[in-house]
């Protein structure tokens, strides 16, 4: 069966120029917009992987990374920040974050971002 | 004034998201390419449209900018204060929805047009609505915050009289009535140290004065201020005489 990353981004442009390179690299996409739509999907799916803005309205990215970890330590969360916002970055990875992915977003970062993910998932 | 850095910060994150989807798209099309593997046709349309559309995303902003630098002398001409409203507005409308605040829009359509110089009531504009997001985090900020209580800007223009009246109300923590004079003098500011210049409000007096127009403070109906800038509409016998520049 497929694995399955959940994409969270509050802009629809954002999110489907990201699902193209991953489902290209075989994933399952599953959307959400909000952080709460976000959460409510991940209960339901519990995917092994989670891609995530951090700016974003209502509950921000680093909110939902810290509730995802409650739910299940085990998932890989990889989170996107915005050029220059290295404090929010260093925040995200005190909260266990896997990885962290700049915008403008290049698909070989994100490729390698979401390879490194899938191999400490895969080992665990 | 929004400050230089203030303005910067907005101006970066807002160019970002456009970049951000072209260069995904882009970077994504050059790897199918260099894998010699085909992008099928609606998909590679769909690619395409989304570069287009977003660069147009940045070129407006860019525009925004480069009118809004443009400008040093100040020159009267003809405008709808509804379209600068709405221009201020969109420079930080991306801010605004991440801080969760809504904006309200009670827009009187088709308002005689007033003089005054565009891209410097826009910066009264940006500064008011900065102002109206920072009263409404100081609020949220402290503890005396009611749960009820919404974070609220309200923009309204209408015409009474032979004046257009335009405001742009906050549910922030409200000016003190003792400081209603106060706040428009320069260097003035409640802010906490280095968040504020104390400048904002005295060049917005400035400006809005020098197109004939007045700025005042009123409580707003709810909770927190209401600035409230008054224009006159240019008489008919007004117009012929001082034709605009040129």
């Amino acid at each position: 069966m497929k694995k399955t990353i959940l994409l969270v981004d509050d802009e629809p442009d954002v999110r489907e120029v990201l699902r193209l390179p991953l489902s290209d690299l075989g994933y399952r996409i599953r959307e959400a917009e909000t952080g709460k739509q976000a959460l409510e999907i991940f209960k339901a799916m519990q995917p092994c992987i989670v891609l995530t803005d951090i700016k974003m309205p209502g509950m921000d990215g680093i909110e939902l990374l810290q509730k995802i970890k409650q739910e299940n330590p085990e998932t890989e969360v990889i989170m996107i920040t915005g050029h220059g916002d290295t404090e929010l970055a260093i925040r995200s990875l005190k909260n266990n974050a896997t990885d962290f992915i700049i915008k403008p977003i290049n698909v070989d970062a994100l490729e390698l971002a979401v390879r490194r993910a899938q191999g400490v998932y895969g080992k665990s | 004034m929004a400050t230089l850095g203030e303005m910067a910060t907005g101006i970066a994150h807002e160019l970002n998201q456009p970049l951000s989807v072209i260069k995904t798209a882009s970077s994504f099309s050059i790897k199918k390419a260099e894998k010699k593997e085909p992008l099928e046709a609606d998909l590679l349309f769909s690619i395409l449209t989304k570069i287009d559309s977003n660069v147009d995303r940045a070129t407006k902003i860019i525009n925004h900018m480069r009118q809004f630098a443009h400008k040093s002398d100040m020159g009267l001409e003809k405008l709808q204060v509804n379209d600068v409203l709405r221009r201020a507005f969109e420079i930080f409308s991306q801010q605004l929805k991440l801080r969760g605040i809504e904006v309200i829009w009670h827009i009187e359509k088709d308002l005689p047009k007033i003089r005054g110089d565009q891209s410097r009531l826009e910066q009264v504009f940006i500064n008011l609505l900065l102002n109206a997001r920072d009263a409404i985090e100081e609020r949220w900020g402290s503890s005396e915050m009611s749960s009820d209580a919404a974070k609220q800007i309200t923009l309204r223009t209408r015409l009474q009289d032979d004046t257009i009246v335009c405001e742009v109300c906050d549910t922030g923590k409200g000016v003190p009535q003792e400081l209603v004079d106060k706040i428009f003098e320069p260097f003035f500011t409640t802010k906490e140290v280095g968040k504020g210049t104390g400048l904002g409000l005295s060049i917005s007096y400035g400006i809005v004065k020098d197109c004939g127009g007045m700025i005042q403070v009123v409580p707003n109906m709810d909770e927190g201020a209401c600035f409230k800038i008054t224009f006159p509409v240019p008489s008919k016998s007004n117009e012929k005489n001082n034709s605009p520049r040129g």
